[in-house]
């Protein structure tokens, strides 16, 4: 979940709380007040009602309103068993003008004048209290809403105004690539300490970055670049010593290993440097090239291997391809890729070529099985049983793909392993 | 024939020297700019193997002075650097061919006999060998004076064979020859060996000797005995 989105959630989650329980509190305050009041009337216009019966006896009214109550006031048997002490109780009473039942509070209690018991009660309507404590409700409600999304949107912005360096920084550091040389990243200082470090920090270990990066580069393209002139000295000389008469069949051999071996070598430089400089970008150049002359061309190429090996090479190229591409790039990519069709491939098998749906396929029989044909890209995998193949083939060929952002599949589906580029 | 070489790199400089020593060339070296440049200035030569990466100077330099001085000098650039951007430059400045290091000694051997027949004898010159005659003009090739039908490959093989007489050639030499050296060579053997033998019957149907010998283990030599 998002920081923002997080922060905020829990300050909802605790300001609904808060100011729910608060507000029920509250509620029950105000609910108990009002109802302490109305209690103390009743009780007060209960002693005026005594005073009154005191002072009275005999000329009780019954209905007289005392206050703006209703009272009652009516004599009862001395023996009668409900005679007790004073009660409040709440009820409703039927109004035969508004023909509705309204809610009343009454109070009761009994009293002897004058050896005459006398019952007096005293009502009060509730209905005017239940308005009230219904209205304080209702705001009570509302300011908890108001409360609650205003503090939402208070705390949202001052997160945001916290969190945007932060945020900044998350951004930036997502965003770097140390293969783009350009690029360039900005922490600035912040006003909370905290991020100020985390930004210095970062600096410093996206600096080290790009200098190792920049060293290993370096480090490889010299590499390769220092061991050209060895391997020629080595090749050299082994050329030499194999001119000698009577060099001895066991010599012969021990020196054709070594030549076979450092041709291999080559080979495997030749590649990384070729590798090194894709990735160094130092294959800018682009022209708008039609692919099927490319592929066409590196099938003549391979003319020779295609015809003793009985392969057979079907074509669908028809539909013309163009695309802006380093020629170079090209020539390397698409001649890996027909190599490794024809070289990977049983005598007398096929190959099966085609530019179809914005994709390049080429597939080839094979009997070699592949485990891990995610891994196929890899530098130096091998398949099956043949040494010196894959090497750096194929994953020249995915360095290319990748440089013009084509995703490129390896499917193997029975026997038929093809290579697949989308995006041409 | 006179060759100059200029290399830095005295291993590989001897290396070279030996190989073309033992052919019909007359051999001198530079390791060094300003040797290079001395020897330019005095001496005229057929054809000059020149690297790029010197301690004192740049081999383009070096190639501008040579093209100046004759027309007819022959220049192969050898560079441990494959960069089509030298590549160009070199070939603008007047050089002849370009050969990436490590390269066979046979391969440089045929490049340089190239390089001279092309520049000195506008690719005119026959090659002979016993009774075998090459025209490269028009890559055409006579057995006693009977024209031998070869396909474009086995014309190289014999080319390349003959150009390095009498010196054992690799099979690996011959495959990097023909298919430059994106093939890898565990792929090439049976192929060399397929278009060898059909080479091989063709002369030998035109009554020519058997100069294809087979270096077991290693790869062949053309020589007459």
């Amino acid at each position: 979940m998002k920081l923002l989105n997080r922060t905020n959630l829990i300050y909802i989650t605790i300001s609904l709380f808060v100011f729910f329980f608060g507000g029920i509190i509250l509620y029950n305050i105000v609910k108990k007040t009002i109802d302490q009041n109305i209690n103390k009337e009743l009780l007060s216009s209960f002693h005026q009602a005594m005073s009154y019966t005191r002072k009275n006896p005999g000329n009780i009214s019954s209905d007289s309103l005392l206050l703006h109550n209703s009272v009652d006031i009516s004599k009862v048997n001395r023996d009668n068993p409900r005679i007790g002490k004073i009660m409040m109780k709440d009820t409703i009473l039927y109004d035969k003008i508004e023909t509705v039942y309204k809610p009343y509070r009454y109070i009761s209690g009994f009293m002897l004048v004058n050896d005459e018991m006398y019952r007096i009660r005293v009502y009060k309507s509730l209905i005017e209290t239940n308005a009230l404590i219904e209205k304080i409700a209702l705001t009570i409600a509302g300011m908890t809403l108001f409360f609650v999304f205003g503090v939402f949107f208070i705390i949202k912005i001052i997160s945001q105004h916290i969190w945007k360096d932060f945020l900044n920084t998350v951004e930036q550091v997502g965003n770097y690539d140390v293969t783009n040389r350009l690029q360039k990243v900005n922490l600035p200082n912040s006003e909370i300490s905290e991020f100020t470090k985390l930004n210095k920090a970062l600096e410093k270990m996206i600096e080290r970055i790009r200098e190792d990066y920049d060293n290993l580069k370096e480090f490889t393209e010299n590499l390769t670049h220092e061991l050209q002139t060895p391997l020629a000295v080595i090749k050299t000389r082994v050329e030499l010593l194999l001119q000698q008469e009577n060099l001895g069949r066991e010599n012969a051999e021990n020196l054709s290993d070594i030549n076979k071996n450092l041709a291999k070598i080559t080979r495997l430089n030749h590649g990384l440097v070729l590798l090194t400089k894709i990735e160094n970008q130092q294959f800018e150049e682009k022209n708008q090239l039609d692919l099927k002359d490319i592929v066409r061309n590196q099938l003549e190429n391979f003319e020779d291997f295609i015809l003793s090996r009985g392969l057979k090479v079907q074509q669908d190229l028809t539909v013309s391809k163009k695309f802006y591409f380093n020629p170079i790039l090209a020539d390397i990519l698409f001649m890996n890729l027909v190599k490794n069709a024809i070289f990977h491939n049983h005598d007398k098998g096929t190959v099966n070529i085609f530019f179809r749906n914005e994709t390049f396929g080429i597939e080839n029989t094979s009997n070699n099985q592949v485990e891990n044909p995610e891994s196929m890209f890899a530098r130096f995998k091998r398949a099956g049983n043949k040494t010196a193949s894959l090497g750096i083939g194929l994953s020249l060929v995915k360095t290319i793909c990748d440089h013009y952002q084509l995703d490129i599949e390896y499917r193997q589906e029975d026997n038929i392993h093809g290579i697949y580029i989308k995006g041409l | 024939m006179k060759l100059l070489i200029i290399e830095d790199e005295s291993d590989l400089q001897q290396s070279i020297r030996s190989y073309f020593t033992n052919g019909n060339f007359v051999v001198d070296t530079a390791t060094t700019f300003d040797a290079a440049d001395e020897k330019i200035h005095l001496y005229e030569y057929d054809c000059t193997l020149v690297d790029l990466n010197l301690p004192d100077g740049s081999g383009f330099d070096l190639v501008q002075k040579i093209k100046g001085k004759s027309a007819d000098t022959g220049i192969i650039i050898i560079s441990a650097r494959e960069s089509v951007e030298d590549r160009v430059k070199g070939l603008e400045l007047g050089a002849d061919d370009y050969l990436v290091k490590p390269f066979h000694l046979s391969e440089l051997n045929a490049r340089v006999n190239s390089v001279i027949r092309r520049v000195k004898f506008s690719g005119e010159e026959f090659i002979s060998f016993n009774e075998i005659k090459i025209n490269p003009g028009e890559r055409t090739v006579h057995i006693k004076d009977k024209h031998v039908d070869l396909t474009k490959k086995e014309y190289e093989i014999l080319l390349f064979f003959i150009t390095n007489q009498n010196k054992v050639l690799t099979k690996e030499s011959i495959g990097e020859h023909l298919w430059g050296d994106f093939i890898d060579n565990a792929n090439s053997y049976d192929f060399v060996y397929t278009h060898i033998k059909n080479l091989r019957k063709k002369l030998l149907d035109k009554g020519c000797q058997d100069y294809i010998k087979n270096i077991y283990g290693v790869g062949y030599k053309f020589s007459e005995n």
